[in-house]
């Protein structure tokens, strides 16, 4: 008989997911699916507040990504006070930008040295006792050590813009509330080491050196892993610099050829449709000219880099160029690659930081933009995760009447689908018997798009991980827990 | 019922009170140089209306390391920086778990003995 293997939850993500593998008699893979259980509905519990309160209380979505929720809502306030993109003043925009870059960096070193790293340091077959953060910081204690300074430098910058290391109040309608003064800016760029942006930059470089190398010895594995063609979607500058704040939405296809580009996003309804499937509360975006079948795209970090002609700093550039010479400039369709892209984006992150702490205008006194109100505001950014949109409606009486939030996760729903697909047919297929190496080499397909489910369903609480093998009949054989 | 609690403690001179809204692996730097930790969060079954439970450091293993247990914040913190406070944690009871706003009153009431308790608990490790 036939049998199913579940696993529930996947480990060392953000948020609750299930796994489901069907096999029939024969061993082979009928079906898999990633599924996502919890419902939260952010989307309808807005409704009925005060416009202004959006950017404050949507961010609550979620612990590890608030500063992109918080700067999305805000982008689409702008436009809902009046204030177009690019209507901000210089304060306000750079003060946003520093804080999103922020989040960037310390959200990219936290996925890298705490989530993926026990997986390149142990591998997929090690003992799940060490197979985490505990074991980085047994074997590889530097390691462990610069993730968490990394993380808390991104953190302090994101206090220092947004008021709060978490759920912060910076981003209002039309601007910011608060600059940032020259003692602040320094105190950023000349404490001493490790914690200053120069020595930062430096970690993100070795960080992207230990991956390189690591890539070079083992070739075989992170190439052909869970690798598959895809679509890839973000933001890009107009002139098609990599540009995580705002921009204009591109597509390519797994060749490289553009099927959307130089998009307003105001209109991304026009080109994105989001499909709704019964047996997951996520959503499967996809573009509509491509349709449903077909239409499905990576957002994140592989994507951008896909997406994007140039890197704009010049530490990252150089090795964006790496990248993309690997390819022969195509597309990369390389799951693990994303770990790559990441850290590339890692090293970015600490140089536009450390360029932007240099600038005066974020010590101005102009903070507030001002414009004719609108009844509608969109608001796309590049969070760490990926393209995340968002979209409101107000009332006469400036009360929320619609809310549409497009997250990252959702985006990626599809490929972290044909990511769990691809190991389920090439490592747990045919096999006599199940391996706890085998179930996590499903989990490292799902993580290297550092997916938070917590967005992604606008989930709350605990979750607990369970994995079920079910037979054609829909009896459990088999159940493992984490 | 965290925020609640810090700001509540806030004006409080002998403490450092700081709100979280999941623990992370950045704590561990947190707690390393504090004398006493405790985490106070609302809990679903605890007694009513607090308890305060010491905990010891944990290589605590969870389906994520982006929200930590106050133990794995422990754990991580002895192998990190080779030390680690006396802690505690701060169980309030808590009633309604759905998206909303505002305690319960079962939790405005447990939420005020909570602070009783912290008081009793600052008196006795002042001793």
């Amino acid at each position: 008989m036939g049998h199913k293997i579940t696993i529930e939850p996947v480990t060392r993500i953000e948020g609750h997911g299930k796994v489901t593998v069907q096999l029939d008699d024969a061993g082979k893979v009928t079906q898999s699916r990633f599924h996502v259980v919890e419902f939260r509905g952010f989307e309808r519990f807005v409704q009925g507040r005060p416009y202004w309160e959006a950017p404050v209380l949507v961010e609550r979505l979620c612990g590890i990504c608030p500063v992109s929720h918080h700067l999305a809502a805000a982008k689409a306030m702008d436009v809902i006070v009046g204030v177009r993109p690019g209507g901000l003043t210089p304060t306000a925009e750079k003060m946003r930008r520093l804080m999103h870059y922020g989040q960037m960096f310390q959200s990219h070193a936290l996925h890298f040295f705490h989530l993926a790293s026990p997986d390149l340091l142990f591998g997929a077959d090690a003992d799940p006792a060490i197979r985490n953060v505990i074991g980085v910081v047994l074997k590889h204690k530097d390691l462990a050590v610069q993730g968490v300074l990394m993380r808390k430098f991104g953190q302090e910058l994101i206090q220092a813009t947004a008021g709060k290391k978490i759920h912060g109040t910076g981003a209002i309608p039309g601007g910011i509330n608060k600059n940032l003064t020259l003692e602040e800016r320094r105190a950023f760029l000349d404490a001493p080491d490790p914690m200053n942006a120069a020595k930062m930059v430096s970690w993100a470089q070795a960080a992207l050196d230990f991956f390189k190398d690591y890539h070079a010895k083992n070739r075989g594995l992170i190439d052909g892993f869970a690798a598959f063609p895809s679509n890839h979607l973000s933001l890009v500058r107009k002139d098609g610099a990599l540009d995580f704040y705002h921009g204009v939405l591109r597509a390519v296809d797994a060749g490289g050829k553009r099927v959307l580009d130089d998009v307003d996003y105001a209109d991304y309804l026009d080109h994105i449709g989001e499909e709704v499937k019964s047996w997951s509360y996520m959503k499967f975006p996809y573009l509509r000219s491509l349709g449903k079948e077909n239409g499905w795209y990576r957002v994140g970090p592989l994507a951008r880099l896909n997406t994007c002609d140039f890197i704009p700093s010049p530490l990252a550039q150089k090795e964006y160029e790496v990248f993309r010479k690997y390819t022969k400039g195509k597309p990369n369709n390389m799951t693990l690659h994303t770990h790559w892209a990441r850290l590339i984006e890692l090293l970015h992150s600490g140089e536009v930081i450390q360029s932007l702490l240099e600038d005066d205008d974020l010590s101005g006194t102009d903070l507030v933009a001002k414009g004719k109100k609108a009844k509608e505001g969109v608001g796309l950014i590049e969070a760490p995760r990926g393209t995340l949109f968002h979209h409101y409606r107000i009332d006469g009486d400036d009360r929320i009447t619609m809310a549409n939030l497009i997250v990252s996760t959702t985006n990626n729903n599809e490929p972290m689908n044909r990511a769990v697909h691809w190991v389920a047919k090439n490592v747990l297929e045919n096999k006599p018997e199940i391996t706890e190496g085998m179930l996590n080499r499903v989990e490292i397909a799902i993580r290297a798009y550092d997916p938070c489910l917590s967005c992604a369903t606008h989930a709350l609480g605990a979750m607990p991980l369970t994995v079920e093998l079910v037979d054609a009949a829909g009896r459990t054989i088999e159940a493992r827990s984490r | 019922m965290g925020p609640r609690l810090a700001e509540a403690l806030e004006g409080e001179g002998r403490i450092r009170a700081e709100f979280r809204y999941q623990l992370g692996v950045e704590d561990a730097l947190a707690v390393r140089d504090c004398d006493v930790v405790v985490f106070a969060d609302a809990s679903r079954t605890e007694e009513a209306p607090a308890s305060l439970i010491p905990i010891e450091p944990e290589a605590a293993l969870t389906f994520t390391t982006h929200a930590l247990a106050p133990a794995a914040v422990l754990g991580l913190c002895r192998e990190l920086y080779g030390r680690t406070p006396r802690a505690y944690l701060l169980a309030v009871r808590g009633y309604d778990w759905e998206v909303g706003e505002g305690l319960s009153e079962g939790a405005e009431r447990n939420l005020a003995a909570s602070l009783a308790l912290v008081e009793e608990f600052l008196s006795k490790i002042s001793e």
